[in-house]
Formats: structure tokens, sequence, C-alpha cells
């Protein structure tokens, strides 16, 4: 009985093994053409937009590298882009001031990998922020690491390709960061050409580290968030930081979320218009309010800059980039800080590790040189011992040259002179106003900000 | 009992007829499918990405003459999954490849008298990146070879023509001559004697400096992993210099005069020994004037940088 069973099941096999209705064909179509097809359709759908679209990526808070995952901070980057049948995209972002601005054309594809998948597949601005090195994506994660963004975007609404609509959601194959890709009109077209991402532009004029802004119920300030792609924000009543992600688009600053600030709802500031020195706008779209910037923290923390000394004596704090300096990250280029046989890894602020004689002690305010067999700090007794004092609520440095003679490179001696003065550029007057500590969001990353101006600023951590 | 035994032989013999023959069937019945590509499926060919100026220069300077193919585009999967590395830009890609071709092709075109050495020999297919691949112990990789039919150059965005930033086409040439030493090596073997000048390889290479290995007679720290990468880390350095930290490279000759002991030294002896391992086995392998290919490497780096 048990063999006429497994006979039967063996001569159906045989019969539906040649049955012509497994045919995979389907409306007389071929898998690979009807493959061809879709891919066909869905780059006819970017292609044929007239007025372009806008891309706005949110990471996922991971990033991936070598199958190792890092927690990344939050972080918002928009596009403005057109896509052609030739396979060329033409874009601007809000990555830096140049890119806000001068359009960029690189090239894209449409692969069949497990989902449809569009693929920027020659360097762009979208791949600035997947920049495995730091000194070009400005990642706080160091080395090997972008912003958890990407730039292989699979096709996420789930539906065939003719069916999309005007907002075409896509996900991050290898980190999954989220995008929206929204239809642009020809209004907008007309801004993105004309002044590019003007918000980030005229934002990003306040060169200090501190922004308030007037005008709604509460004055509040906008520090800037972890590698400076959220905001951090607080208000005399409200002590507590809000992080945020921020979109930037050609007039408005969005936040991903609103932020409540003395009862008010804010969930964008609208309207961006620089006006020599401040910044004029309208929160939520409605309410006049400007933007100024400010020297000095709106509610600091109390007794944040002894805290934050004494903890380094344990353990010291590292810094990856130097000095943001007038806008610009890492100003002297610290990443790449030369010393001949060794390798830079980070700047170390370690109070009381140099012993000065006599039961004084002094701190390391140096960078850190890894493969070298002497010394990890060879600049150290040229310019980087600290003599650190709190006043004021603010840490205040003299730095001390120990007479070692080994010549600091410009980019070096440039940090030195901010660390001894409290302030980016002179005139620095007779004595230096130091620095305000300002805790990030993460609670456990530290900015240093140049009191004299608020102009620099460098983030220290325990990593 | 017996009956029932006997019935069941009868069908066991029936059927296995029945089903010969339902085989046989299925068989003809099936010969009737045909596999019918008029154009080259999606993945194999059949996707456009468009061709652009980039893509006739390497047809026409790599495809034809070398029967190379090389990938600027970026492919899913192409490269190690799941590492961070990104595309090179565009207008990079015909700069470095000229660049490769001036300092490592035509030396050993020049050497050899035509590309045929070059076109058997060299891996088929060239993969770029724009980064470099980073690795969690903390080493970046700046090209790797896929069992001698592939090459991956990386670091593509960094190129540049300037002597000042020689470094990034001497890597890319050293990965070049490095893996095309693999390559060779894999199709006639170097003498075995070769593994036991320095017989103290480690896979703990990547704990020791440059200049302490070439104190201990490896011209690399890499070389001190494995004898074939030491074999194909000596080509390479003698061909185009090897890596002097950050403060970028130097010639072959430079590194034995002033990283190793110096002449007389134990470490210097034993590259030498090396050195002419190596030569010996151009002579005889492939028939390669080994010193008249490096007077020609050494002649066409000079000449490139501006």
């Amino acid at each position: 009985m048990k063999k006429i069973l497994i006979y039967l099941l063996c001569i159906s096999a045989v019969f539906s093994g040649c049955d012509r209705k497994s045919d995979l064909n389907i409306d007389g179509k071929s898998t690979d053409q009807r493959l061809s097809e879709a891919l066909a359709t869905y780059q006819n759908k970017l292609a044929d937009a007239p007025y372009g679209w806008i891309l706005t990526e949110t990471t996922a808070g991971s990033a991936m590298n070598g199958g190792v995952s890092v927690t990344a901070p939050r972080a918002v980057f928009s596009y403005y882009m057109k896509f052609d049948k030739n396979f060329k995209v033409s874009m601007i972002s809000d990555f830096s001031p140049p890119t806000s601005t001068v359009f960029n054309t690189s090239s894209y594809s449409i692969k069949a990998t497990q989902r449809p998948t569009l693929v920027f597949d020659t360097y762009s601005y979208v791949h600035l922020p997947c920049d495995p090195d730091p000194s070009v994506s400005n990642s706080p994660l160091g080395g090997g690491f972008g912003w958890g963004t990407d730039f292989e975007f699979a096709f996420a609404d789930n539906i065939a390709a003719a069916e999309l609509g005007d907002t075409i959601h896509l996900s991050g194959n290898l980190n999954n960061a989220k995008a929206i890709l929204v239809k642009a009109t020809q209004e907008e077209q007309t801004i993105f050409t004309t002044t590019g991402f003007g918000a980030y532009n005229t934002f990003n004029k306040i060169l200090t580290y501190f922004k308030r802004v007037t005008g709604g119920v509460e004055t509040f300030e906008m520090t800037p968030g972890i590698g400076g792609r959220s905001v951090n924000i607080k208000s005399p009543s409200n002590r507590q930081l809000v992080n945020v992600a921020c979109q930037f688009t050609a007039r408005s600053i969005r936040f991903e979320t609103p932020v409540t600030i003395a009862g008010q709802s804010i969930s964008s500031l609208d309207d961006l218009v620089w006006n020599g020195g401040t910044i004029s706008a309208k929160i939520n779209g409605t309410a006049a309010a400007t933007i100024t910037p400010a020297l000095a923290p709106i509610a600091p923390e109390p007794g944040i800059a002894q805290a934050f000394y004494n903890e380094g004596f344990d353990n010291p704090w590292l810094a990856f980039p130097g000095f943001h300096v007038n806008g610009v990250d890492d100003a002297y280029n610290i990443l790449k800080l030369p010393y001949p046989g060794g390798n830079y890894l980070a700047f170390v602020f370690y109070p009381g590790l140099v012993n000065g004689g006599g039961g004084r002690f002094f701190d390391v305010l140096s960078p850190f040189f890894t493969g070298l067999t002497d010394t990890g700090y060879p600049y150290l007794f040229s310019g980087g011992v600290a003599f650190t004092r709190v006043a004021s609520g603010r840490l205040v440095f003299v730095m001390l040259d120990g007479g070692d003679g080994v010549v600091n490179p410009p980019g070096l001696l440039a940090t030195n002179t901010i660390f001894d003065t409290g302030k980016v550029a002179p005139p620095y007057g007779s004595s230096s106003q130091g620095f305000y500590i300002v805790r990030k969001e993460n609670g456990v990353s530290y900015d240093m900000v140049t009191a004299g101006d608020a102009l620099g600023w460098m983030t220290w951590a325990h990593p | 009992m017996y009956t029932f035994k006997h019935a069941t032989m009868k069908l066991t013999i029936f059927s296995k007829a029945f089903l010969l023959l339902l085989l046989a069937g299925g068989w003809s019945a099936c010969k009737d499918e045909k596999l019918n590509i008029t154009t080259p499926p999606v993945g194999l060919g059949g996707d456009s990405t468009g061709t652009t100026p980039t893509d006739v220069f390497i047809h026409d300077n790599l495809t034809v003459p070398y029967n190379i193919a090389v990938y600027y585009k970026w492919q899913p999967g192409m490269l190690d999954f799941p590492y961070d590395i990104v595309p090179p830009l565009e207008a990079q890609v015909k700069p470095a490849l000229e660049g490769l071709i001036a300092v490592t092709f035509k030396p050993y075109n020049d050497q050899t008298g035509s590309t045929a050495f070059l076109r058997k020999y060299l891996p088929k297919t060239l993969k770029l990146a724009g980064t470099a691949q980073y690795e969690s112990n903390g080493t970046i990789i700046l090209g790797q070879a896929e069992g001698g039919t592939a090459m991956l150059l990386y670091e593509i965005n960094k190129f540049t023509r300037q002597a000042k930033d020689s470094a990034i086409l001497k890597d890319m040439g050293h990965t070049m001559h490095h893996e095309f030493g693999h390559i060779l090596h894999q199709n006639i073997m170097y003498p075995v004697t070769f593994r036991s000048i320095t017989p103290a390889y480690t896979g703990n290479w990547f704990n020791v400096t440059d200049q302490d290995a070439r104190m201990e007679g490896f011209i690399s720290a890499y070389a001190e992993s494995d004898p074939s990468e030491d074999f194909v880390e000596m080509i390479a350095t003698m061909l185009i210099g090897g890596r002097n930290g950050l403060s970028g490279y130097d010639d072959y000759e430079k590194i034995m005069a002033e990283q190793t002991g110096g002449p007389g030294s134990e470490s210097y002896n034993l590259l030498r020994a090396k050195e002419a391992a190596v030569v010996d086995y151009f002579a005889n392998a492939w028939k390669i004037d080994f010193y008249a290919l490096q007077r020609k490497c050494r002649l066409e780096l000079t000449g490139y940088f501006q």
C-alpha cells in the first residue's frame, strides 16, 4: 500500500514536472523581461518628475562597518536632486555650505537585489556622510564609520513600480537609514536652483556656539548636537536639554518632532532671512522671531566645569577632531596631525598627570600618538602642559612650555593658542576668559566652548 | 499470506516497467522546453547604466589591450559586505587608471616587448573604491586580490599627480605589483628555500611596525605574515618602494640603507638574500631581467609626478 502511494507520488511528480502551466512566463513575458520592465518603470518614475525630487534621509541611530554596529547620533540629511534617463543625477545637499548651493552630477542605477534598489553608484553628496574617513564625513564615530547613512536604498513601499505616487519610501541596505523622496514642485525647483538649501546657509551664518531665539513665549537657546547634525534646545524654564534632529529646507528649519518651550509647541522656524548679524524668522510659520548669536549659555549647569575637571583625573578626556572654529569643523586639521613614525589617535585632556616637582601637578592637554616607543605625547613638553583653574564656572588654562624644543606644526600651535586665550582670534585681552563646559545630549560627552567669543569648540568624551 | 506476497511482487515488476515508461514519456515531453534568450538577462549584462567617457576610456585602454573589465560604479555586494566603503568619484577614475597604467603596466610591457605577458597573467577584473576599507583592528586595507581573478583598488578619490601626494599612486602601484606577484607565483611557485631565509612568520604582524619588521629582515610588517606575502612584498617594494609611516614612500634602496641595520648587518643580509631569490625567480621562471624591470619602473615613476 505504502509503495503504491510512493509510486503515485512519483508519477504525479513526473507529470507535474512537465506541466506547461508551471511556465514562469506571465502574460507571455519571461522573468527577465518583467524584471527589466520593472526596473525601467522605477527609473522612469524618478526621471520623469519634471521638477526633481527632495530626498530626506534620517539615520536609524546606528552605523555598521565590518560587521560591527555602533550607536550613532541621530542625523537628518536633505537633498534636492534631479534624475535623468541617462542614469545621471545632479544634486545639492545640506551637508556643508558649499554643497548647499553648488550642484554636483554623478550617476545612479536601479538594481534588482532582494528588493528593487536605487544605488547612487559613483561618489556624490549622498556619499559624503557615508565616507569612512572622518575628515570627510565629519562623523564623530571615528575611522571606518560615517553617520550611519546609506547610498544603496531599497524601494520600501512594497507596491509595484507603476503604482508609486509622489512620495516614495526608501530603506538603506547597509545601515537601514530611512529616506523619503518627495516630488518637488516648480516653485521648489526655482528656489533650490537659485538659493540652494537657503535655510542651512542662513542658519550657519551665525557662527557662535550659542544661538538664541526670541519672539516665542520664552527665549530659548539652540546649540549643536553631537557631530552638529541635530540641535540641543534649552530655556531658562526648561533647563533639561532637548535634542532634536532637524531638517533644513530652502527657507525653513523643521524639527523632527515638535519641541515644547514654556507650553508653546514649536515644530519649525520658517522664512529665515539674514540681516547681517541676526536672522529674522517665523515660529511655526507665523509668530515673528529673531535668532541672535550669544556668547554665554542661557542656563548654565552649576558646577559643571569643576565636575568635568575632576572626572578627568581618573579617566582622561579624549577629543578626536580638533577645534571647530568659525564654522569649520576641525579647522586646523588635527585629525591629520603629523609626527614622524607615529599615528595621531586623539587630543587628550588628562588632569594631574604631569609632575611639576615640589608637589605641583599639571595637566596634559596634548595630542596622543600611537606607534611611538618612548612617549605617546611627543608635543607635551613643547607647549602641551596646562595649568588649569576654575573661575566663574569656567575652565581657564595657562599653557606651559617645557622647553622641549619639538617644533609644533602650525595646526597645533593655533590649537594651543586657543587653549591659552579662550578665543579663536586676537585681540586677546589681558587675561583669558577660559571655556564654558556644556554637557551634550548623551550626558557623557562635553563641549568646551571659547568663553571669549563662543566661536570655537571641541568635544570631549571617554570613548 | 502467500497470495498477498505474490501480488506485491507482481506489482513491483509491473510498476518498475511502468515507471520507466513514464520517465521516458516525461523526458520527451520536457524536451519541448526551449531556453530563449534574445537579450542578456538583468545582472548579466542586461542592465544598462549609460555609457560615459570613462567607460570608453576603460574599453580602449584596458578591455581591448588587456582583456580587463573595470567596475567603478557601485554594485551591491561587490566589495566586502558589510563594510562602510564608498564608490569612487567618476572624475577620478580615468586619471587614476592612467597613472596605474603608466607606472606599473608600461614597464612590464617595455621589458617583455609587448602587452602579451600582462594580458595573459593580469587579473581580469579591477574593482575600484573611493575610500579605503577600515578594519576593526585599526588597520586599513588599500588593496586586495580575489584569487587571481580580480584586484581591488581603494582610495581612488585621493589620487593626484602631485609629487607631494605620490604615496596614493604608489599605494595603488604597490597593490598591483603585490597582487600580480601572487598570480605569478601561483602559476610558477618560487623556490621552497625562500621560506627558510627568515622562518619567523607570525599572524600577529599588525602589531609590528614596518620599521621593526625591517630590522628583523622583513621588508614590511605585512611581509611577516606569511612566506608568500613576504615574497610579493619584496617584489612590490623593489619595484615601487615601501611605506615609511605617514611621511610617505621610500625607494627600496633608501629603505635598505636607512631602515635596516645597514650593510653587513643580519637584517640587511637577509633582505639581500630575499632580493637575490626574487631576481633568480624572475630570470628562471619568466625570463625577465628583474633589475632592468626595476630601472624602468623607477624611470616611469620619476617622470610621472608633477
